[in-house]
């Protein structure tokens, strides 16, 4: 059941980008009528929006995925009582120090040290968006209803039995709010790599803003809003399917 | 001593300079419920919490059968003693059939096997299992969160049950309605029961053995009435209360002062019932009453000396009746025997 709404939900996220990038004629014939002095603005030589759209998609899901693999083991090692102590304040000053970094600042610093291109890229987008995975995997652990962890440790459940049964399963919402976030800032990052030669987005919104013709920035703009609003939109439906049942009764997550 | 369940062999504690267990000694015997009682900070939740290993002593030992509790790993240990915590802790992602279920799935019971006895144990703590199998604690009261707690304590048949303060959060009424509840559970299945508590009442009406803490040293370990009989000091004297002579009354069961009704001819203790029956002999003030049509104070037959008392004194003393569930007059509380019996106390129940 769940899984034919998470199925579901995944579906129309993907057919409604789809189509939109697929109407990509339509798009250029719209904007060209809004600014005809720049007839020749569109189509975009850089690549078509659906190129445009994969290329954007793979950075962000990619990039997305890598945090979340990295980051919720992080924020797990970061709250075991062994290393609890020396990590917490470590991830708490790395979480704040990353958030005053802007985003643009770390596109900027990827650039010397790895170069143009993909890869970079994406390493630039990991590191921005591992850091709301990592706080909210730590502050979701951190918050486990304490005589829930006392029961289990109580019942003979072992560290990792606790983490599974019991910390886990509390945590998923935080933790998937905290992809959620992570996504999003990632959709940002991800038209900002546009300026290291990332490809997407990006490079019809750099290049429109270079050559001062708005409609290629539009052209760039637009799907990457929707982008990122459908990701947000499909991620929110993740967190109500994946959230256990016992934890959504009574009391409302904002 | 060898007999015992759990033995605490000159067992410390000690947190930074504060020592919260002082070389404690104390045996439970089996099927006995001790219950540990003290001021707050005398160190009873750390000595309980020992006994399963959340906390590890400074020095001594705990014998559980004969071995050393930490012969095993804790995790095996913990599995074979049952954990009832003030905070229920029920997990609540997981109903409340999957909650007790979770010790035995930790050691790998056959699903048939674990669904029989979740019906088997909700039964026990007196919820309907098709009613409450698939809720989840959110959806319950508190009463209700807590025997799924007993519940899932007992789940694997554990021989021993820590409990830690398990109603204080309750409202009196269902703490009352829940240690009742306990009395009738543990008459089933007969557990060694380490019972913590700040609350006398508590302890007096569980206990079969109290253990009174103060300052993490043992001060006194004795059966309910010898602590309010002979309170070992004056601190005991003090934590038992003023009253502990009523407080010992409440131990005695009403039935031994009362007088049986004659022949067995139960009569209803209201003026409805009492219309048209035959008419024995009770006393002239609760038959006045009867007659004027007003109900005298009465004693249930479950309830204890203190009961009577406080019936009698209602009654001004008169013979006060003792009824059943039902209301049916079973005895008589008669002034000359209660004030016998009152007169002759502290002698004789000093025994143990």
């Amino acid at each position: 059941m769940r899984i034919v709404r998470l199925v579901g939900s995944a579906v129309t996220a993907i057919v409604l980008l789809g189509v939109f990038f697929r109407l990509e004629g339509l798009h250029a014939r719209i904007l060209l009528a809004v600014w005809p002095q720049y007839p020749d603005a569109l189509p975009f030589q850089g690549g078509s929006m659906w190129q445009m759209g994969v290329r954007t998609v793979q950075l962000v899901l990619l990039s997305t995925f890598l945090c979340t693999a990295i980051g919720i083991p992080l924020g797990i090692i970061a709250t075991r009582p062994r290393y609890r102590d020396e990590w917490a304040p470590v991830v708490n000053s790395l979480v704040n120090a990353g958030q005053t970094i802007p985003s643009l600042a770390i596109v900027a610093l990827a650039l010397p040290l790895l170069g143009f291109g993909f890869v970079p890229a994406l390493v630039a987008m990991v590191l921005y968006g591992l850091l709301p995975v990592l706080r909210n995997t730590a502050v979701a652990l951190e918050n486990v209803d304490r005589a829930q962890l006392d029961a289990g440790r109580g019942m003979g459940m072992t560290p990792w039995q606790l983490l599974w049964m019991v910390e886990l399963p509390h945590s998923i919402p935080v933790i998937l709010a905290g992809i959620r976030t992570s996504a999003v800032l990632n959709v940002g990052v991800a038209v900002i790599a546009g300026l290291i030669g990332a490809g997407g987005f990006g490079a019809a919104i750099v290049h429109g803003i270079d050559l001062r013709v708005p409609p290629l920035v539009w052209y760039g703009a637009v799907p990457t809003a929707l982008l990122a609003i459908i990701l947000d939109f499909f991620l929110r439906r993740l967190e109500e399917i994946l959230t256990p049942r016992g934890l959504r009764l009574g009391t409302k997550r904002p | 001593m060898s007999d015992s369940v759990i033995v605490f062999e000159g067992v410390s504690k000690v947190y930074g300079r504060k020592k919260a267990v002082d070389n404690l000694n104390l045996s439970i015997r089996p099927g006995e419920t001790c219950v540990l009682i003290g001021p707050s900070g005398c160190g009873k939740t750390t000595t309980l919490r020992m006994i399963n290993r959340l906390v590890e002593p400074s020095a001594g030992r705990i014998l559980i059968n004969g071995r050393p509790n930490d012969a095993v790993p804790p995790e095996e240990l913990r599995r074979q003693i049952g954990y009832v915590i003030q905070g229920v802790g029920l997990f609540e992602h997981l109903t409340v059939a999957q909650n007790v279920g979770v010790v035995p799935r930790l050691l790998g019971w056959p699903q048939s096997r674990i669904q029989e006895r979740v019906e088997e144990l909700l039964a026990l703590v007196g919820l309907e299992p098709a009613v409450f199998r698939n809720k989840y604690p959110r959806q319950l009261s508190g009463g209700e969160q807590q025997r799924v707690g007993v519940a899932r304590a007992l789940a694997a048949d554990p021989p021993i049950l820590l409990m830690d303060e398990p109603f204080g959060a309750l409202d009196p009424i269902t703490r009352e309605r829940l240690q009742s509840e306990l009395l009738e559970i543990q008459r089933v299945v007969k557990k060694t029961i380490v019972f913590v508590t700040h609350d006398m009442h508590e302890a007096l009406k569980l206990a079969d053995r109290i253990a009174i803490l103060r300052d993490g040293r043992l001060v006194q370990y004795d059966t309910p009435e010898r602590i309010l009989w002979r309170p070992a000091d004056e601190f005991v004297q003090d934590f038992v209360g003023g009253d502990r002579a009523l407080k010992a009354l409440g131990l005695i069961p009403v039935t031994r002062v009362m007088e049986p009704a004659a022949n067995g001819k139960a009569r209803t203790a209201g003026p409805t019932g009492s219309a048209g029956q035959e008419r024995r002999r009770p006393g002239e003030h609760a038959e006045a009453a009867l007659a004027a049509g007003s109900v005298p104070a009465t004693v249930p037959a479950t309830g204890t000396l203190r009961d009577a008392l406080s019936a009698a004194i209602l009654n001004g003393l008169g013979d006060t009746p003792v009824v059943d569930g039902e209301g049916n007059v079973v005895g008589w509380i008669r002034r000359e025997r209660l004030l016998g019996v009152l007169a002759a106390f502290p002698g004789q129940e000093a025994a143990p």
